[in-house]
């Protein structure tokens, strides 16, 4: 008896292989797993760097009924965004703009249990789009009386971390994607108004957006590590996030840390520009988009 | 507008008893049980199966014998050619679907396998171009074959229509909005061939349900030589990719 007591515990040691420890450990403590590999600069579960983001895939035109649409996969984050476009009269306030109004929702609101990411994106999105992405003068038709109103609306099938980062990245390949159709009055001796007005579809003009294409990055702080593009359980095991958004000639169109239990230092912030200007490099190249403002500088 | 020209074909190229074009993909999903996707001409349907799983919020809704099924049915904002906003609970047509699916799919899964728990099913039209209903029973059929559910048959729908003394087969958007076709919309079981769902808005002759029914058998056999099709070579990819490490 003594023997056999003595034999288990060296088979138990013998077929247990690091490997097996460390998605043990990844299971049992999940804290602990991940403060291991943020020090040791690498993350075993997705076989990624800390510095390295997800790779995008999107696929154009998936809604035939609607102007412009994109799904777009981001590891396993998955949505779907297409855009409407309507014609509308404009604010009395401002006459001479006309509007875009986005919409973000969980396609299956049981798969999605955890409603605050989408709260988050939509709160950053749409303060962030009409000034940086599209002007709202381009959608004036008729001052005062006719504009265009551009709906985005995004349905989120799977969240898993960069919510923020995919939901604007599929927004300006939409809108790239909408083509207006050309509006003219109907009866030449009326003014332009929303009863006088002939749609010819033939004649599509594309959309003309700001040619800063802002395209946002996630980061995760964790002491003075930075580790990009975090996945949910990394976000939802240490609370301190940070998505940096940046445009054309390497500025900063939106800075959002919403709160945290990090600080952020003057290092680590320079630190994390550099790598979402990387980041927008890579993904403007994905989606086949030409930075025109680098060119105009060249020239 | 009319249904047929002078040639018997419809406006997309269609004779009268065609189906359109079928594409389905099982396990769509990562983070549920049961997942599919299902596509026929331009309707696209997502369902997810989640469960059996706890009854948490209200335990005392929990039927000791058997499971609770829950059916959700959603459209997307841009799944039609005009804009919806974002549908509340109230919405009739919805709920009525929800409704229709959920009594549906009773009578196929075999509840009492999972007693004190619940199912969830939710299907979400992500482009509606006609037979809608049809394109979520399709796709729930397939998910809870999926997410290996107990059910006693396969279960396919389609649509059928009468139009002045003739028969049609799956209706696409233009055709459903013809004001004197009678429109049907027949989910059969496949091997006894019993009715699980009917819904039907139209005014017909009952002379003519018969042969309705004889063309609702027919449609259902060619989606469910799809279904199981694409059933089979996922399964068969499961096993091989299982029995790859015994070689």
């Amino acid at each position: 008896m003594s023997a056999d007591t003595n034999a288990s515990p060296e088979e138990e040691a013998v077929a247990t292989t690091p490997e097996e420890k460390m998605v043990l450990m990844k299971l049992v403590e999940p804290l602990e797993y991940y403060k291991t590999c943020f020090e040791c600069g690498q993350r075993r579960g997705d076989e990624r760097t800390l510095e390295s983001f997800r790779p995008i895939n999107s696929i154009d035109g998936v809604i035939t009924s609607a102007c412009g649409s994109v799904s777009l996969k981001m590891g396993n984050t998955v949505l779907i965004c297409a855009a409407k476009a309507e014609l509308a009269e404009p604010l009395v306030e401002a006459p001479d703009c006309g509007a875009v109004y986005i919409g973000i929702e969980a396609m299956n609101p049981e798969l999605i249990s955890d409603n605050s990411p989408i709260e988050e994106a939509k709160m950053i999105l749409q303060d962030l789009v009409v000034p940086s992405v599209i002007s709202q003068q381009r959608l004036s038709i008729c001052k005062g009386l006719l504009c265009w109103v551009i709906y985005v609306d995004i349905s989120i099938f799977n969240n898993d971390g960069g919510l923020v980062d995919a939901c604007l990245t599929a927004m300006i390949a939409t809108l790239k994607q909408v083509r207006l159709p050309t509006v003219e009055a109907k009866n030449s001796d009326e003014v332009l108004s929303l009863k006088n007005i002939r749609i010819k579809s033939e004649d599509r003009q594309p959309l003309q957006l700001n040619t800063l294409y802002p395209i946002a990055s996630t980061f995760l702080l964790y002491k003075d590590k930075v580790v990009c593009d975090p996945t949910l359980e990394e976000l939802n095991l240490f609370h301190c996030k940070m998505t940096i958004v940046t445009g054309a000639n390497d500025v900063i169109c939106g800075l959002f840390k919403l709160g945290g239990r990090e600080t952020v230092k003057a290092h680590t912030l320079a630190q994390c520009t550099a790598l979402a200007i990387k980041r927008r490099t890579e993904i403007l190249n994905t989606l086949n988009i030409v930075d025109t403002s680098n060119e105009l500088d060249s020239e | 507008m009319e249904l047929l020209d002078e040639n018997g074909f419809r406006s997309d190229g269609r004779r009268a008893l065609e189906l359109r074009r079928i594409q389905c993909e099982v396990g769509y999903a990562k983070n549920c049980e049961g997942s599919a996707y299902f596509q026929q001409g331009l309707t696209k349907v997502i369902a997810v199966v989640r469960g059996p799983k706890e009854v948490n919020p209200n335990k005392s809704k929990t039927l000791t014998d058997r499971a609770t099924l829950k059916c959700t049915i959603s459209f997307v904002p841009f799944s039609s050619s005009e804009r919806q906003v974002t549908r509340s609970r109230s919405d009739r047509k919805v709920q009525e679907w929800s409704l229709l699916l959920k009594r549906c799919f009773e009578r196929v899964i075999i509840l009492s396998l999972y007693p004190h728990s619940v199912i969830h099913i939710c299907c979400s039209i992500m482009h509606a171009d006609g037979s809608e209903l049809c394109a979520c029973v399709n796709a729930t059929t397939m998910a809870l074959i999926n997410a290996s559910i107990n059910i006693v048959d396969y279960v396919t729908c389609c649509t059928c229509g009468f139009y002045r003394g003739g028969l049609v087969l799956d209706l696409n958007s233009q055709e459903e909005s013809i004001h004197s076709l009678a429109m049907f919309v027949i989910a059969l079981t496949n091997e006894r061939k019993q009715v699980a769902l009917m819904e039907s808005h139209s005014r017909v002759h009952a002379d003519h349900t018969e042969q309705i029914f004889e063309l609702a058998k027919e449609g259902c056999l060619q989606v469910y030589d799809v279904l199981a099709s694409v059933t089979r070579r996922h399964i068969y990819s499961i096993a091989q990719s299982a029995f790859k490490g015994e070689e």
